[in-house]
């Protein structure tokens, strides 16, 4: 369900009812899962720019986020992100959360196949009226390697019956110790466009950089670019640089 | 801006943190590695993370640290310490290093590992070895030495070094305290008259071929060098590069010596005239199972003296054309010692003798039975090459000396 732009916005508690309806799929996998080496995982991050597919939700403004998931000994895993922004009229500010639940398998050494849902809330402060999004997408990737293809789906991106897919190019790749380069290209094309000012065109949007590994930590800084019409004041592409912290 | 910075100083401060302490990375340490256990796992791949680059199959950032923290539950599980692990994507297995305690057994910690279900399998370190002693000496110069190909030297000392036998140099003085032949005289007699004793170039040249250290990282390795010289002065040479020179009474009184002082080889890198008295001596020693090693002189009637007394091995150069009845050794371009601490190349039938002496100080050791001096092996149509390594492992099928070493 999507409230339209300018909407009073869902409360915490809806936020954290949404997730824990996430959780308890996620255990009730991890019920037929042996106990294994299930652990919790998750990363700290904080960048200066925050975008959704190429389009930046904080204005070139900086944001943080908490990233937690868990993974079960089978394949199973299930994880939250929770973003925050530094807001140009409000200051720090949630921005959203994404919850996700899925799937891999090992199909070779280092061949695997993801398949998932995300439900992404995400609030776009980049525009002059704060907007609401909230899309689920059902994805599917085929991984090697240093390449990943992933391909998602939504049936409301955005906006209801409004059906968009969207393929993901990334790839990694070291380049000496404790450096590795990193590239995605992706695509968004609106299967059904809806009509009005919630409509979108297909675009593509892309991001090269370089992360250099601190044991735990890693910085980056990548050129992040979409292609389309943007925003009054906003430009196609700019430097991003970020921080995580692995634990 | 300000914004940006409290914002890397909240990530930095979490960085900071007791519990976010920077990981050890996962390489092996020092320690014992006969201690340790190698855990194989089949790791869950990287998946999807919304937030997150795709770090490539085996990642750093969470696949790294999901890496640690599954060596870390897997060490305190079993009461082991973790010592390190890595990748390995072209297998996909994730290999942990554990370190059992001292006293304990990885053989066993490995049998309860690999029950574990979360595990691939888990195995103990082993260590490998060489499969044969040193290939080669550390001297310097061995590799100049032609013995050390053809006749394999180091692998020879892999089977005998001349220990316990006794080699008499009946020579120019020797240097004894030349630095390759430290501790390898036993004794060291003058039996020139009137003429006084230093270190001299023949003499010096024969007893290194012999018995010069190996393994020193000096210079070269001897034949043998677990054998002991008798160094007797019984010649001497006549000026700074003469030829060195030998007399009747000088000779016979450094054989008589050798025999007398248990010399079971005797190395007469020389030739003469038949002499009687010589002669008597030798058939003596020989009788006594001494081996006499002489060098060939190809300008005198068969051979020269003693080279051509029966019973006497007689030594050519094998560089030049076969010689009827000898043996043919290394003599060209030979490496060895000389006086005032130098090593230099000689070549002549001296120094091809010296090695056949080296060679049968190995026979000797090897406690040799029958004749004193047993027919060495030779190469089929050599014109009397010798195989060294099928003379010292005579007795059996001829096969290189590796797997005679194996056989044994």
């Amino acid at each position: 369900m999507t409230a339209p732009a300018g909407a009073p916005p869902i409360s915490l508690f809806g936020r954290l009812a949404r997730l824990a309806a996430v959780w308890a799929v996620a255990i009730g996998l991890a019920l037929g899962a042996s106990p294994a080496f299930a652990q919790l995982a998750g990363s700290v991050s904080a960048q200066t720019d925050y975008q959704l597919r190429g389009a930046t939700l904080t204005g070139r403004r900086s944001a943080a986020s908490l990233d937690l998931s868990y993974e079960f000994s089978g394949g199973a895993y299930a994880g939250v992100s929770v973003i925050a922004a530094d807001t140009r009229q409000d200051g720090p500010q949630v921005l959203g959360h994404i919850g996700y639940l899925g799937y891999v398998i090992r199909t070779g050494a280092t061949q695997s196949i993801d398949v998932g849902v995300t439900d992404s809330e995400l609030t776009n402060y980049a525009g002059l009226i704060e907007r609401r999004l909230h899309y689920t997408d059902l994805y599917a990737a085929v991984a090697g390697e240093h390449l990943r293809l992933a391909v998602q789906y939504s049936p409301n991106y955005i906006a209801p019956h409004a059906q968009a897919l969207y393929i993901d190019l990334s790839g990694s790749r070291p380049l000496a110790p404790d450096w590795w380069l990193f590239g995605h290209l992706g695509y968004l094309d609106p299967v059904v466009r809806p009509s009005g000012p919630a409509g979108f065109r297909s675009r593509y949007d892309w991001r090269i950089g370089v992360r250099r590994s601190f044991g735990r930590a890693d910085l980056r800084l990548e050129w992040a670019g979409r292609s389309g019409p943007v925003a009054t004041g906003q430009s196609r592409g700019g430097l991003v640089a970020g921080a995580d912290l692995h634990f | 801006m300000r914004r940006l910075l409290q914002l890397l100083v909240f990530v930095l401060g979490i960085a900071l943190g007791p519990a976010a302490a920077r990981a050890q990375p996962l390489s092996p340490d020092g320690a014992d590695t006969a201690q340790q256990v190698l855990v194989l796992l089949r790791m869950t791949p990287e998946h999807f993370h919304p937030n997150l680059e795709y770090g490539g199959a085996y990642g750093a950032g969470p696949a790294q640290v999901a890496r640690q923290r599954t060596a870390a539950r897997l060490a305190r599980d079993y009461g082991l310490k973790a010592a390190g692990g890595w990748p390995m994507p072209l297998l996909g297995l994730d290999c942990i290093v554990l370190a059992v305690p001292s006293g304990a057994s990885p053989d066993e910690a490995a049998e309860r590992i690999s029950n574990d279900p979360r595990v691939a399998w888990a195995e103990p370190m082993k260590l490998f070895h060489g499969q044969s002693s040193a290939l080669t000496h550390n001297d310097p110069l061995y590799l100049a030495q032609p013995a050390a190909v053809e006749w394999r030297l180091a692998q020879l000392h892999g089977f005998a070094t001349g220990r316990g036998v006794r080699v008499a140099v009946i020579d120019s003085a020797v240097e004894t305290t030349h630095p390759d032949l430290a501790g390898q005289v036993a004794i060291s007699e003058d039996f020139v008259i009137g003429r006084p004793g230093r270190a001299e170039d023949h003499g010096t040249g024969v007893a290194g071929i012999i018995a010069a250290v190996a393994d020193n990282h000096l210079g070269i390795a001897g034949v043998a060098p677990g054998a002991k010289l008798l160094a007797l002065r019984a010649c001497w040479q006549r000026n700074a590069a003469g030829p060195t020179v030998c007399d009747t009474l000088s000779l016979a009184k450094a054989i008589y010596f050798a025999i007398t002082h248990d010399a079971q080889v005797v190395n007469l890198s020389l030739s003469g005239p038949p002499d009687p008295l010589l002669s008597e001596l030798l058939k003596t020693a020989l009788a006594r199972g001494v081996t006499v090693v002489s060098a060939v002189d190809r300008s005198a009637p068969r051979g020269g003296f003693p080279a051509s007394q029966t019973g006497v091995v007689a030594v050519a150069q094998e560089e030049d054309p076969p010689f009827p009845g000898a043996y043919a050794a290394p003599g060209r371009d030979i490496p060895t010692t000389q006086p005032g601490g130098r090593w230099a190349m000689v070549t002549g039938s001296s120094y091809a003798a010296a090695h056949v002496s080296g060679l049968f100080a190995l026979l000797r050791e090897r406690g040799s039975r029958g004749p004193a001096s047993p027919a060495l092996v030779t190469w089929p149509a050599s014109g009397g090459r010798i195989d060294a390594c099928a003379s010292l492992s005579r007795g059996a099928p001829v096969c290189d000396c590796a797997c005679r070493r194996a056989a044994n």
